[in-house]
């Protein structure tokens, strides 16, 4: 299933479940979400366990369910990621950043997109111009429902002005 | 002084004569009891009961006339009991027993009507309580209780969701 970026990362979980339990209808109104936690030697090999606690009075009931899923990995959430995005001079870090989600399909909600980085280019010295270029890295926000953290693995892209050879 | 479900009216009754009166003793088989009648208020009595003796078990002939108070339906509880669930199948017996045990009254006290059963878990059913005329212990308004049933067992996420393996997520294009 294809992360739908639109969606919440509780959303996104719900519709992973509901996919694997075919006529099922969860909704995140019904369950809370505890905090996903990587998992190693599974014998479906998913990377992460979480338990879905129902919410009384809303269909389900009893004990917190523990299900399996695998998290994506910063480098894998895209087939063939974009060799470099190209940012106007002066764009905001929001802008870029929604530009990045967008361009590599992920939710900028559960996925941190360089953070540190896009601070810095509000910084004239890091932001590209003429033909510069600077590096954007996409991982996982710890405790993300739907990515794995920095340590698991990341992606890497260029950020570059439209003077940049080739980005037109 | 509180009213013991676990006896009769005219029990309770003496009970009250004989708390106010210590040291004197009253047995039910030495009077008869006239029916209650409600009296202009006087401060918390609200009610006089004429009891006459029964020659030769103890008392002489004669009356006496006891002013008391008769409780409301609702006044036995520290929280009002507007609501009392029943179980599915309960017919209107059945479901009078339980309110009359949610409430703390006794039941050869009041008069039930407008029976209505609940259909489901979301839509309750009611009865009305009305003190006899002619109750020692009660007085006053019907009262109106809500009968409910219980919600439906929700199934669990483990009876529902069988597949936890969920594999994962796809790059996109």
């Amino acid at each position: 299933m294809v992360i739908d970026r639109t969606l919440s990362g509780p959303e996104v979980l719900v519709a992973l479940i509901n996919s694997r339990n075919p006529g099922k209808n969860l909704t995140v109104d019904q369950v809370t979400f505890g905090t996903p936690t990587p998992i190693q030697d599974h014998p479906s090999e998913e990377n992460t366990s979480i338990l879905v606690y129902p919410v009384t009075g809303k269909g389900y009931g009893g004990d917190p369910e523990e299900f399996y899923y695998s998290r994506m990995i910063g480098n894998q959430v895209k087939q063939n990621p974009p060799a470099f995005i190209v940012i106007e001079n002066g764009e905001d870090g929001v802008s870029i950043r929604n530009k990045v989600a967008v361009a590599f399909n992920v939710n900028p909600d559960e996925m941190l997109i360089s953070d540190a980085m896009l601070t810095d280019i509000a910084d004239s010295q890091y932001r590209p111009s003429g033909q510069g270029t600077t590096t954007c890295v996409l991982s996982g926000k710890p405790g993300s429902l739907l990515y794995l953290d920095f340590n698991s693995g990341y992606q890497l892209v260029d950020l570059v002005t439209p003077e940049y050879p080739g980005a037109q | 002084m509180q009213i013991n479900v676990a006896k009769t009216a005219q029990e309770n009754l003496i009970d009250l004569i004989i708390d106010a009166n210590p040291g004197k003793s009253l047995a039910a088989n030495q009077f008869t009891a006239a029916a209650p009648a409600a009296i202009t208020p006087v401060g918390e009595l609200n009610s006089s009961i004429v009891l006459s003796a029964v020659v030769g078990q103890g008392y002489g002939a004669g009356d006496v006339t006891f002013r008391y108070t008769r409780l409301a339906l609702t006044s036995g509880k520290a929280v009002p009991v507007t609501s009392v669930q029943v179980a599915e199948g309960d017919d209107q017996a059945a479901s009078l027993a339980k309110v009359i045990t949610a409430l703390g009254i006794l039941a050869s006290e009041v008069d039930a009507s407008d029976y209505a059963a609940p259909t489901d878990d979301t839509t309750p059913g009611m009865i009305t309580l009305t003190p006899k005329a002619s109750s020692v212990l009660y007085v006053g308004d019907e009262v109106v209780i809500e009968l409910t049933l219980p919600a439906e067992a929700e199934p669990t996420l483990a009876e529902t969701f069988t597949v936890t393996d969920l594999n994962g997520f796809d790059a996109a294009q």
